[in-house]
């Protein structure tokens, strides 16, 4: 295992994840020390499951903090690409060229525009988004299949490479002189004057900030600063084709093409169960949704597929909450991970440092669920 | 959509699952046969019927030794699909095939996996360039279409080498050398074992006459430490190095390489049965007890898939488990000596195995990348440099080195390169193999399309 | 260079492969055909490199050929069939080379 070269650190991540990642990377461009402590390599995580699209459309529709921040972060996400580029990480292939989400019927096609006519009208003229009919859908995708009714197509949406993210993540945290540390969970944390003492396999470790960023296990890890994180597992599968000739140019919600060539295809929302394995049953049936979707598809090899739980609080947005028992730690989850990396890595890393969160998160607090108010799922 | 019940499906006709549903039909139980190759006989006895009659002696008694297993076969009263391919078996036993460009699922209360061995990856520089292939990849071909090398060079080690060599001299085919990477310190890990090895004596004599055979009629060189496979677009060359001899270059169009077989885990790993990293044999197992039961009680492992043991005894380890199944759906004594006896023979079969292995352990030169630009990962042309690039604290397994440069993500799923990625994180974490793990293989485990996936009529999840 | 051995059993089926004619026999896989009639590249893979087979039995996935119009078949796990069309397969293309992402 690695050891940590010292005991003291400005920061400590506990999770290597996608927001652990973006958040310690924030903190290291703002000259803080960080240790990114994490599980082992097969570990379930969120991370590795990724569909990798940064996206706008539906998100906060019926919650204005979740639009504003998701908008936000879309805004800056051109920013931490080129920063992580210029710091020698892999090529992201962020692409911010508008995404689609397709609709099979007239009503999904009315359920999606209800939707973000909604959203429209709380963003004060920030957010554009236009439904296709199948004729202009045509001029797109002029594969598109004989009963796709439409699309909502939004300027605002994206994709990039959600594993090469993480990768250029712990670049720029490396190049900053921070360290990961994996097979090092922490197991416990204990409050020295301002700072704390975090406990792990590798030893003990000082900061005076401590990030909990460990998904689904900060259900477990947040009441070790005093604070409460109702997360619960969502499973969602994704089949990934062969290579094939760049022929998709934009994403769409459930289908898009790799810089590589390859396909993802998705995806699936279950809740009830806690096997991580593939179901052949939803596979089939996520094949089926794409060659309805594009029928020039069928003879394309799927050569893999993976299954990842999402980690879903309550309503399905983040939860950003700051200790009151020891006001240097934070426990920060949610399931856009991809998306909002670039709101974690500036914004909310700034937030870490100065040790208090932004009024605009505060409509993400973990007190939200304890409040008799009208919430709505993302 | 689901096709039939069976009370055994046995995966993969080779000498182990041709015995286990043999032995399972005629006790009675209805049992399925499912293989991904238009004949049975699985590798060893490849084309096997079509070959007894045209008789080519080439080929060696070993070969023509599963002619009797075929010839029972041809009173197997279950069901046999043929150029089927198995890619998922789910938690319910449900076992995913495609078949004639559709998909399918079959029920079965049991199933036997008898998928066997594969090649163990050789990535010496140049492995890719086309005219290199496998040892085993050369005698398939001699087999099933009796087309061979004529400026053929081995390399490597290991019994398939040996027998594959004389049956390409038997043949009449100009072996221009076989390069034996046998290293000098493996005589000495081999030899407390030979003993063991006496009482296996066909597999020693036979070993040795191939060895005669090889030395008589082709250039053998011993103690090779490195090999470079040299040509643009196709192999042209190979050069090589020996202990304190200078280098060699031996002009050639085809390479053929071998570090012996190990255990074919995609579907068994991937049907998320326990595995064991197997020291001795450098390679991953399943988990199995002395009948084949895997950490699924209703699975079992027959063959090399479960341990690399040889022809005759998968055979009879596939006996071995279907009489367990037979056992559990019937419950009815079978005399402890008859079972005493069949774990005697069992042994008795691979009682050279310990020796064999040793020997032939594949020397960590050539089970890692000789040079930056050799290629790791065949399926997305990742190379060594590219992987140590990706190596560093982050990475303590492969599944994150996969998700930072791709290694293991294309077809094969890590059978050519999972070996070779989790042997360079051991080394450069200081970990043991087996707590640096392997891939987390997934359906499909072999590549099924759009087309026939979406035939299974599944469920629009939303 | 592949050859047949001594006795050369009937070859009744006919293949194309790109411009060539090849001759068959029943039970030949196309990678068995095409490599006795000197035939070793295949396909062109991820860094436009040319593969050939190498394993023979399904694993190694080099061998890969357009037949019939279907691409990325095995060639060395199917059987030849009177009239098959057989290409090379072609590696996939990116949009710009820049856009292949390679660490």
């Amino acid at each position: 295992m690695t050891m940590p070269i010292k005991t003291n650190w400005d920061a400590i991540i506990a999770g290597g994840g996608l927001i652990g990642l973006a958040v310690g990377y924030g903190l290291g461009r703002r000259g803080l020390s960080v240790l990114v402590l994490d599980e082992g390599d097969t570990a379930l995580r969120a991370a590795r499951g990724n569909f990798g699209l940064v996206w706008v459309q539906g998100k906060g529709a019926y919650y204005e903090p979740y639009a504003d921040w998701t908008m936000r972060s879309s805004q800056l996400w051109p920013q931490l690409a080129d920063e992580l580029q210029a710091l020698g990480g892999p090529a992201l292939g962020l692409a911010q060229k508008g995404g689609m989400t397709i609709c099979l019927s007239d009503e999904e096609m009315q359920q999606r525009q209800a939707k973000l006519e909604h959203l429209r009208a709380h963003q004060n003229g920030r957010f554009h988004f236009e439904m296709l009919d199948r004729t202009a859908l045509k001029d797109l995708v002029p594969g598109i299949g004989p009963h796709v009714v439409g699309a909502a197509y939004c300027p605002h949406d994206g994709h990039v490479n959600p594993l090469f993210l993480m990768r250029a993540l712990i670049t720029g945290i490396e190049s900053q002189g921070g360290q990961f540390c994996g097979n090092a969970p922490m197991t416990a944390v204990e409050k020295t004057g301002a700072d704390m003492r975090v406990s792990t396999a590798a030893g003990k470790f000082t900061c005076s900030r401590l990030v909990l960023a460990a998904g689904l296990a900060n259900k477990k890890l947040a009441p070790m600063i005093g604070l409460s994180q109702s997360l619960r597992p969502q499973k969602g599968q994704v089949i990934v084709t062969e290579k094939l000739d760049q022929q998709l140019t934009l994403p769409t919600l459930l289908l898009r093409q790799t810089a590589e060539g390859g396909l993802m295809i998705g995806d699936s929302h279950e809740d009830d169960t806690i096997d991580i394995g593939v179901s052949a049953d939803i596979i089939s049936g996520i094949a089926d949704r794409a060659l309805a979707t594009l029928p020039a598809l069928a003879d394309v090899g799927v050569v893999r597929s993976w299954a990842a739980w999402r980690v879903m609080s309550q309503d399905g947005y983040p939860i950003y909450d700051q200790s009151e028992t020891m006001p240097g730690a934070f426990a920060l989850s949610c399931h856009s991970g991809v998306t909002l990396s670039a709101a974690h890595a500036f914004d909310l890393a700034g937030y870490v440092a100065d040790a208090r969160l932004g009024a605009e998160l505060a409509g993400f607090s973990e007190g939200r669920f304890h409040v008799q108010t009208n919430s709505h799922t993302a | 959509m689901t096709i039939n019940h069976y009370q055994v499906a046995v995966i993969g006709a080779g000498p182990a699952g041709l015995r286990a549903a043999i032995t399972a039909a005629k006790a009675g139980l209805t049992t399925l046969l499912i293989d991904d190759q238009p004949a049975i006989g699985g590798q060893v006895y490849r084309n096997l019927a079509y070959n007894k009659d045209a008789a080519p002696a080439y080929l060696g008694n070993g070969y023509f030794a599963g002619t009797r297993l075929l010839a029972t076969f041809s009173q197997f009263d279950g069901v046999y699909w043929p150029q089927t391919t198995v890619w998922q078996i789910t938690n319910d036993r449900q076992i995913a095939i495609t078949r004639n460009g559709s998909a399918a699922l079959v029920d079965a209360d049991h199933i036997v996996i008898a998928t066997g061995a594969i090649e163990r990856a050789m990535p010496v520089s140049g492995w890719t360039l086309p005219g290199v292939m496998t040892v085993g990849g050369a005698q398939t071909l001699l087999k099933q279409a009796a087309v061979g090398a004529e400026d053929a060079v081995f390399v490597g080690n290991g019994p398939l080498l040996y027998l594959t060599a004389a049956q390409y001299i038997r043949a009449g085919l100009p072996v221009r050398a076989v390069l034996d990477t046998t290293g000098p310190k493996a005589w000495r890990a081999a030899a407390i074992h030979a003993a063991l090895a006496l009482f296996q004596p066909a597999m020693l004599t036979k070993g040795l006459s191939w060895l005669s055979t090889i030395r008589r009629h082709t250039r053998y060189v011993t103690g090779v430490t490195a090999v470079r496979i040299n040509g643009d677009d196709a192999a042209t060359a190979i050069s090589f190095d020996t202990a304190g001899g200078p280098s060699e270059t031996i002009d050639t169009a085809h390479v053929f390489l071998h570090q012996g077989v190990i255990p074919n885990i995609n579907l068994t790993m991937a049907t998320g049965l326990d595995h064991v990293w197997d020291r001795v044999n450098h390679c991953w197992r399943p988990v199995v007890d002395q009948t084949g039961q895997s950490s699924n009680p209703a699975i079992y492992i027959a063959g090399d898939g479960g341990g690399i043991a040889g022809a005759a005894a998968a055979a009879l380890s596939g006996a071995i488990a279907a009489e367990a199944i037979i056992r559990r759906v019937k419950p009815a004594a079978a005399p402890l000596i008859a079972r005493l006896g069949q774990r005697l023979l069992l042994w008795q079969q691979g009682a050279a195995r310990p020796f064999l292995d040793r020997l032939y352990h594949p020397d960590p030169a050539f089970r890692l990348p000789s040079s930056d630009d050799t290629i790791v990962c065949r399926c997305e042309s990742v190379t060594k440099a590219d992987i140590a690039a990706s190596l560093g604290d982050a990475v303590t397994g492969p599944n994150q080195l996969k998700a930072f440069c791709r290694a293991g993500m294309g077809r094969c799923q890590g059978r050519s390169c999972g070996l070779i990625v989790q042997e360079m994180i051991a080394n450069d974490r200081r970990q043991t193999m087996a707590d640096t793990g392997y891939y987390r293989v997934r359906p499909p485990v072999k590549p099924v399309t759009l087309a026939e996936l979406a035939s299974l009529d599944g469920r629009w999840p939303g | 260079m592949f050859r047949p051995i001594a006795t050369q059993p009937d070859r009744p089926i006919t293949i194309q492969f790109e411009s060539q004619t090849i001759e068959a026999s029943r039970d030949d896989t196309v990678a068995a055909a095409l490599l006795r009639a000197g035939i070793l590249q295949f396909r062109y893979a991820t860094a436009q490199e040319p593969r050939g087979p190498f394993c023979m039995m399904g694993t190694c996935f080099d061998c890969l050929v357009e037949i019939d119009g279907k691409p990325n078949r095995q060639a060395c796990q199917t059987i030849v069939r009177n009239g098959m069309v057989v290409r090379q397969q072609p590696a996939p293309v990116a949009a710009t080379p820049d856009e292949r992402a390679k660490p």
